[in-house]
């Protein structure tokens, strides 16, 4: 009985290893990692103001911004281990790394002072940058199109008959190189929007209107896809207020999220039925998810007088970590399950930001 | 499928990155002044309202001046603030410059006392650096006839910031200063039916920055008039502090320091959301360097008034 008791406690414990981001020895920002079997926490950037670090699909591991010694800001490459590599980058700013699905490729924006900004992807094994979406300019925020979403994009683009010109470029670019979505800047009405963008290496092309849930001048961000699945999530002030958008290729768009507070920052659970996102709903800063199918919206952590925000699933899909400031500083917790009680990871310490939970090797 | 539909829409020459996904400096303390305090101070008339923020509720709150005045506060724990009091001033208030005691702690000239808030008022604006460039800002702005000042200066101690401030005769509201641990991430100055918005992009929260902005442009949005102040004007706005300011719920007027005035939109630094919302450039040093706006019925109005320059530096 008691063994039992014991081997179902040992089940609920988190394991495997956390980065986030903390001030390191000289103030600037750090990225960290922080080992649930050994509760040790391991500097692994450099500490010059490092950005949300994001780990490879395939857990090896970490790409972040950083600044660098000229002044610039790069993309850093680091490994559990603490080993650390720079990318040699053309351009004077590197932002905002997205991994392609198979860990060998890395997508950035990139832009020198004063210049338009250019969607980039290094190659990890030939160690070279190659600017992606032709000539167009001010894109940012990238993700891969990946698995069901990809075959999606190019089943629904061969229907509408992208053949030719830039279109067709973009559709042979894709089911050969994989494609990304991107937001990018457009001209609006008194200045400039954002829109979503697929970005192919020689092309990209704004999202059509017509499987978007609107026509209009709106400022889509943070665009989202899934690994595995077909839609991609985005967020958007289609509808007066900033909601959380999922968009197919084949059916178009839909509000998930739909409320009159601010949600924002989409993150799709490991449950690709469902789709987490934080909310204003409360007064507060909350994390909440909402079905795919019933666009039904339920609490994951919400409060009306602290914030809840960063959430990040563990690969086993039952636990995740965000980041709360309950007790004050932002401080990392972890949850084993949706409806247990958050236990604070102190040895991180606090403040802290951006947890990223780290993918099965 | 309409065939423009799906072409690619031309990127305008106007379009350019500003791109930074997470702001960051440095965060060498996390703690803020609550408010109000000397340099983020009160405005409020006799019989008004104001807000104090605290860090324990039930505290006495006492407005020490021309007279001591015990304020009637009703304690509460806001969404946006964290513990605050809704404080209401006596009718019989002598209008002046009050420090603030809550508690056992003193806020010395947290509060201003008007005699009232007319319809129709000015605020001026100035980037200066220098505590010295203050005092002789704040003449300007009475010169000016204004109700307050906005003084942008340069990172620096905030001492000999809040040892100007004392000898104005006008609020004064400076951001951008001091050791951060006087700045809060974000903060809002009512005055009347209208709002300052400061924020400040590199006072770095990680990731907790842009809510706390969020939630204060929604508390604030029922406001006459929002004219947002940032100290810098660079890409650690960030995009999604740019949603949230000139996209989501559009402030009426962006104030921010530049080297230089641009002579078009293409000449801005960091090109971007700026263009959709009217945007105030104000130059340290320049001849015309105190920009006043004023409030009323009609729609903003500014001009450029001329500074002397403070004295050198012995």
């Amino acid at each position: 009985m008691l063994a039992t008791a014991l081997l179902l406690m040992s089940f609920a414990q988190p394991t495997g290893q956390i980065a986030f981001v903390r001030p390191g020895p000289e103030g600037a920002a750090q990225v960290c990692i922080y080992d649930f079997g050994t509760g040790e926490v391991t500097p692994v950037g450099p500490g010059m103001d490092d950005g949300a670090p994001v780990w490879a699909p395939d857990g090896s591991q970490l790409a972040f911004e950083s600044d660098t010694e000229s002044g610039g800001r790069g993309v850093v490459l680091a490994t559990p281990d603490g080993t650390l590599k720079r990318i040699r980058h053309y351009y004077e700013r590197n932002v905002s790394p997205a991994w392609s699905n198979d860990s060998a490729r890395i997508a950035f924006s990139a832009m020198d002072p004063g210049e338009k900004s250019y969607m980039v992807v290094y190659d990890l094994a030939a160690d070279r940058e190659a600017v992606w979406g032709g000539d167009a300019r001010g894109l940012m925020q990238p993700a891969w199109l990946a698995g069901r979403a990809l075959e999606t994009f190019v089943g629904a683009a061969e229907d509408y008959g992208w053949r030719e010109g830039v279109a067709g470029t973009l559709l042979r670019e894709a089911s050969r190189q994989g494609a990304l979505v991107a937001t990018g800047f457009v001209p609006a009405e008194g200045g400039l929007g954002t829109s979503l963008f697929v970005v192919s290496q020689n092309a990209a092309i704004e999202v059509p209107t017509i499987v978007l849930a609107s026509q209009g001048d709106y400022d889509e961000w943070k665009p989202a896809t899934h690994p595995r699945e077909g839609r991609i999530a985005f967020e958007s002030n289609d509808g007066g207020d900033r909601e959380i958008f999922v968009l197919s290729f084949r059916t178009g768009t839909f509000d998930l999220s739909n409320h009159r507070a601010a949600d924002w920052n989409p993150v799709w659970t490991p449950d690709p039925g469902w789709l987490a996102f934080e909310s204003f709903r409360t007064g507060r800063r909350g994390l909440f998810r909402g079905n795919v199918e019933s666009v039904r919206v339920e609490p994951i952590v919400a409060s009306e007088s602290y914030d809840n925000w960063g959430i990040s699933y563990a690969p086993n899909g039952g636990a995740f970590a965000f980041i709360s400031n309950r007790d004050g500083e932002p401080a990392l917790y972890v949850q084993s399950g949706y409806g247990d009680s958050p236990q604070r990871i102190d040895a991180v310490g606090s403040p802290v930001g951006e947890p990223a939970w780290r993918p099965r090797p | 499928m309409a065939a423009e539909a799906m072409s690619v829409r031309a990127f305008a020459k106007t379009t350019a990155l500003m791109l930074i996904s997470f702001a960051t400096i440095s965060f060498t303390t996390w703690a803020a002044s609550p408010f109000p305090h000397a340099l983020q101070p009160a405005v409020t008339v006799p019989g008004g309202s104001m807000t104090v923020q605290s860090i324990q509720q039930g505290l006495p709150v006492v407005l020490a001046g021309p007279a001591d005045v015990a304020l009637q506060a009703s304690w509460a724990e806001s969404a946006v603030n964290g513990i605050e009091a809704r404080c209401v001033v006596p009718t019989d208030a002598a209008p002046g410059r009050y420090d603030l005691i809550v508690g056992e702690e003193r806020r010395e000239g947290a509060v201003w006392v008007l005699e009232s808030i007319p319809a129709s008022y000015r605020i001026a604006f100035v980037s200066g650096h220098e505590p010295a460039g203050l005092v002789q800002a704040a003449t300007a702005a009475v010169e000016a006839e204004a109700l307050g000042l906005v003084f942008i200066g340069a990172d620096a101690d905030a001492a000999p910031y809040r040892a100007a401030a004392r000898e104005t005769t006008l609020p004064v509201w400076v951001t951008g200063v001091g050791d951060r641990s006087e700045w809060p991430f974000a903060f809002a100055a009512a005055i009347g039916q209208d709002t300052l918005l400061f924020h400040d992009p590199r006072v770095t929260k990680l990731g907790a920055g842009s809510g706390e902005l969020h939630r204060l442009r929604r508390a604030t949005r029922a406001s006459r008039w929002t004219i947002a102040v940032s100290p810098h004007y660079d890409p650690y706005i960030g995009i999604r502090n740019q949603l949230i300011l000139f996209a989501d719920d559009p402030v009426d007027m962006f104030v921010a320091p530049l080297d230089r005035i641009p002579e078009t939109p293409e000449d801005l630094p960091v090109p971007g959301f700026w263009p959709r919302v009217r945007f105030e450039p104000i130059v340290a040093g320049a001849a015309d360097a105190l920009l006043v706006v004023q409030f009323s019925s009609a729609p903003l109005r500014s001009a450029r008034i001329s500074v002397p320059s403070p004295p050198e530096t012995p």
